[in-house]
């Protein structure tokens, strides 16, 4: 049987056609461009854009990814000299003389070259001026002929552009000419093509597809953090997490009460006008807080901020004086004079990765006095009159106040900063027979 | 040609968008939906677990704009309004007061809020960015220590609806109360003796007075010490028993009531001062504030009565050495004998 094969000219043409599509498109399509016939294409051409945000979006108003005051930086290889060049914008196509569109929303009409030479001669200060439309760009070398294009590459930048306000794909065509008056350039669909250079037509062209893009809005939240626990567990018996989670600080056994005495004849700790009395706490403070933190602490017995055998009424052993009332500063106790104080000591980050530092204040803390157990101050501010604290937005004032008495701060963020909290109390000879107590709040404060 | 044009179009599209320089890029922006509440911050007057406190907020407005309410919510989770907010266990805002309000003020709290959040709400006005301070007393904490936070929302309708103009976040810290504890033990310091040296019970010595041969024309004298401290807080009181000099069915009258030395009468007393008349006894010396009772307390003036106080204090005192100084005087008649007198000293202490 015979087959026939039916030759259909038609398709064969659209099969080579697309053959020599797939072949020539990295090529830069020399064959396609109509009428081409004296002029090179730029090599290695391209614009970068410094914000492909599509104009007029409503994610950006101004700045990155609002689309406007965008810099396109123009790069490419000359293989010719030239005077002056064309860049038409348009939403159809890149391919010279084919119909352009100005792009929506697109303008280059205020823009401006860069004044100082990037690479090549294409520059202001070279003589080089532009002359703009809301889609077209002439740039013209108006000096010496030393200043025009050289063959090589070229760069400059054109600052102040307003993007397409549509998303997706548009395109640069650029060509070159050897006078300074672009030549027998008329339009994008008639830039003198078919003209040899000499006689006004392009000397080069390129054309260059770039593309708008959706502004993408990215929002990443770190929340407020702040941590903070009191324990008589010393942190470097925290064994778990070294942070307040930590397996130890949660134990029964080391929450913070705590007993002041010393045993006699065994049984129940005394206070007693032979000694000073002294137990142990320890803080652990971790905050974010942009402006830092301080730590405050409020005695419930605010009618006399000492210890008190009547619920507050009275404070038979009251808080140390201090050395000095106004400003109120820690001071020493002596054993046989009533008084009970804390002293606190500068915090310090946890070995195990902490981060800052916690200053304590002078109320109970004096440098020069920081030898435990012989030559220990406290302080037990009854005094000071509530007002601004060492931390933005933050009160601090006596322990009998509202908000209590800062005992240390942070000026900025801290991570795991401990500190070291003794109590010391005394009796004298006329202190009253009684069980004295005082629950002292500890509050943690921070300014985000 | 046209045919030709259009698949060229076509391939150029495709080819183009790939191999040439595409310059596109995700650009990132930051949200619209409000701003950030500046330098805010919660103080807290109590931060032991279920404890009443007074809760001061603070914050700079970022936004100018219409202000009507503020809302603020505590949560267990997390800071972020976008987020479901879990009550904290144990909070209760529900009798929450606006106690203070200063920067963009008129508000008030709004009733019939959830235990865990507070409305604030006031005729809505224009605002610009300013610092303000809101106290909220009478909220209860949650129960449980740790990490809560504050999710505060501005809006400009005065019901905390609509879209929010500014917020923040804020976290506190609920711990468990530091509680301190001393016993200071009673105690009484008390002791007897002929003499006690250097305010001290434990240089007490001797316990036997001997007027020697007494006479009708002079007064004989003697003296005895007591220490005395003690920390009851309602004080203590000493006082003495016994009778006075007695010899078999014979005794020399005790002075009643008090009165000078006189020679030749029977008199039998003592005071706790130094006299002249005889020479005899000291003041009360020692760190404690204690004195005499009036009836012993005359220099010259002597007296005794069983049962009497001789010091009464209402409250604790330091160490305090007392010298009762006795006198003894006889009329010519007085019967032979050796005149023999105990005397108790006791100190009863009230706690």
């Amino acid at each position: 049987m015979n087959t026939q094969f039916t030759f259909r000219p038609t398709v064969a043409f659209r099969i080579v056609s697309t053959m020599l599509i797939a072949l020539l498109i990295l090529a830069g399509l020399p064959l396609f461009q109509n009428g081409r016939a004296h002029a090179n294409q730029f090599a290695m051409r391209s614009i970068q854009l410094s914000d492909a945000g599509a104009s007029g979006n409503t994610v950006a108003v101004t700045g990155v990814g609002s689309g406007t005051a965008v810099k396109y930086r123009v790069s490419f290889t000359a293989a010719n000299a030239a005077a002056s060049m064309v860049i038409d914008f348009c939403s159809t196509n890149p391919i010279i003389n084919d119909t352009c569109t100005a792009p929506t929303g697109m303008t280059v009409a205020a823009a401006t070259l860069n004044s100082a030479q990037i690479t090549g001669n294409v520059y202001g200060t070279n003589s080089w001026t532009l002359t703009n439309t809301a889609s077209q760009v002439k740039l013209a070398n108006t000096g010496a002929a030393a200043g025009n294009i050289a063959a090589g590459q070229q760069v400059f930048e054109l600052s102040g552009i307003t993007n397409p306000s549509t998303v997706g794909s548009f395109y640069a065509r650029m060509y070159s000419y050897q006078n300074n008056t672009w030549g027998s350039y008329v339009s994008p669909t008639n830039t003198a093509n078919t003209v040899a250079p000499a006689s006004g037509g392009m000397v080069d062209y390129g054309g260059i597809a770039m593309s708008t893009t959706n502004t993408i809005s990215v929002t990443a939240r770190v929340q407020e953090t702040l941590t903070f626990c009191v324990t008589k567990a010393n942190p470097t018996t925290w064994t778990s997490t070294h942070d307040c989670s930590d397996s130890v600080v949660g134990l029964a056994a080391n929450y913070p009460t705590l007993s002041l005495g010393h045993t006699v004849t065994g049984g129940t700790p005394i206070l007693d006008p032979s000694a000073v009395d002294t137990a142990t706490i320890y803080s652990q403070l971790s905050t974010n807080a942009l402006n830092g933190a301080v730590i405050n602490m409020r005695n419930s017995n605010s009618t006399c901020g000492g210890l008190s055998a009547d619920n507050g009424t009275t404070c038979a052993i009251p808080g140390v004086p201090g050395n000095t009332p106004s400003p109120y500063t820690a001071g020493p106790i002596t054993s046989g004079t009533a008084a009970f104080g804390m002293y606190v000591s500068n915090g310090v980050a946890d070995p195990t990765g902490g981060i800052g530092s916690i200053a304590a204040t002078a109320a109970y803390h004096d440098p020069a006095h920081t030898t435990f157990p012989g030559d220990l101050w406290y302080g037990m501010d009854n005094n000071t009159v509530e007002g601004p604290g060492p931390v933005p937005r933050t009160l601090t004032g006596n322990v009998k106040g509202t908000y209590g008495s800062t005992l240390g701060y942070a000026t900025q963020p801290i991570f795991r900063v401990n500190n070291t909290y003794i109590l010391g109390a005394t009796a004298s000879l006329t202190t009253p027979a009684g069980i004295y107590t005082a629950n002292l709040s500890m509050v943690a404060t921070g300014t985000f | 040609m046209a045919w030709m044009h259009r698949n060229v179009q076509r391939g150029l599209l495709v080819g183009l968008s790939a191999l040439l320089v595409v310059v596109a890029g995700y650009q990132f922006a930051a949200p619209s939906s409000g701003v950030n509440l500046g330098l805010r911050t919660l103080q807290l007057s109590n931060a032991d677990a279920g404890v009443s406190s007074i809760y001061r907020m603070s914050f700079t407005y970022a936004t100018s704009g219409t202000l009507g309410s503020i809302a603020i919510s505590f949560c267990s989770n997390d800071p972020l309004p976008q987020h479901v907010c879990i009550a904290p266990a144990g909070m209760d805002t529900t009798s929450v007061a606006l106690t203070s309000q200063s920067g963009a003020a008129g508000f008030m709290v709004s009733s019939g809020s959830p235990a865990n959040k507070i409305l604030l709400k006031r005729i809505p006005t224009p605002i610009t960015p300013v610092a303000a301070t809101y106290e909220l007393s009478g909220i209860i904490n949650p129960s449980s220590p740790g990490t809560y936070y504050a999710r505060v929302q501005t809006f400009a309708s005065n019901d905390g609806t609509g879209p929010s103009s500014d917020y923040g976040g804020m976290a506190i810290s609920i711990n468990n109360a530091l509680a301190v504890t001393a016993t200071v033990p009673p105690y009484l310091i008390f002791c007897t003796a002929v003499t006690i040296g250097s305010l001290n019970c434990a240089q007490a010595v001797g316990d036997y007075i001997d007027f020697g041969e007494l006479s009708p024309s002079r007064a004989s004298k003697g003296t005895s010490q007591f220490l005395v401290a003690s920390n009851a807080g309602n004080g203590f009181n000493v006082s003495v028993h016994g009778t006075t000099l007695t010899s078999g069915s014979n005794e020399i009258t005790a002075i009643v009531p008090k009165d000078v030395s006189r020679p030749g009468t029977p008199q039998f007393g003592f005071n706790l001062r130094a006299n002249s008349t005889p020479g005899s006894g000291k003041e009360p010396t020692g760190p404690g504030v204690g004195s005499p009772d009036v009836l012993y307390n005359q220099p010259n003036f002597y007296r005794f009565v069983s049962d009497d106080t001789l010091v009464s204090v209402s409250k604790p005192d330091d160490v305090r050495l007392y010298t009762s100084a006795y006198i003894t005087n006889i009329p010519t008649v007085q019967a032979a004998g050796v005149y023999v007198s105990t005397l108790t000293y006791i100190c009863l202490a009230n706690f």
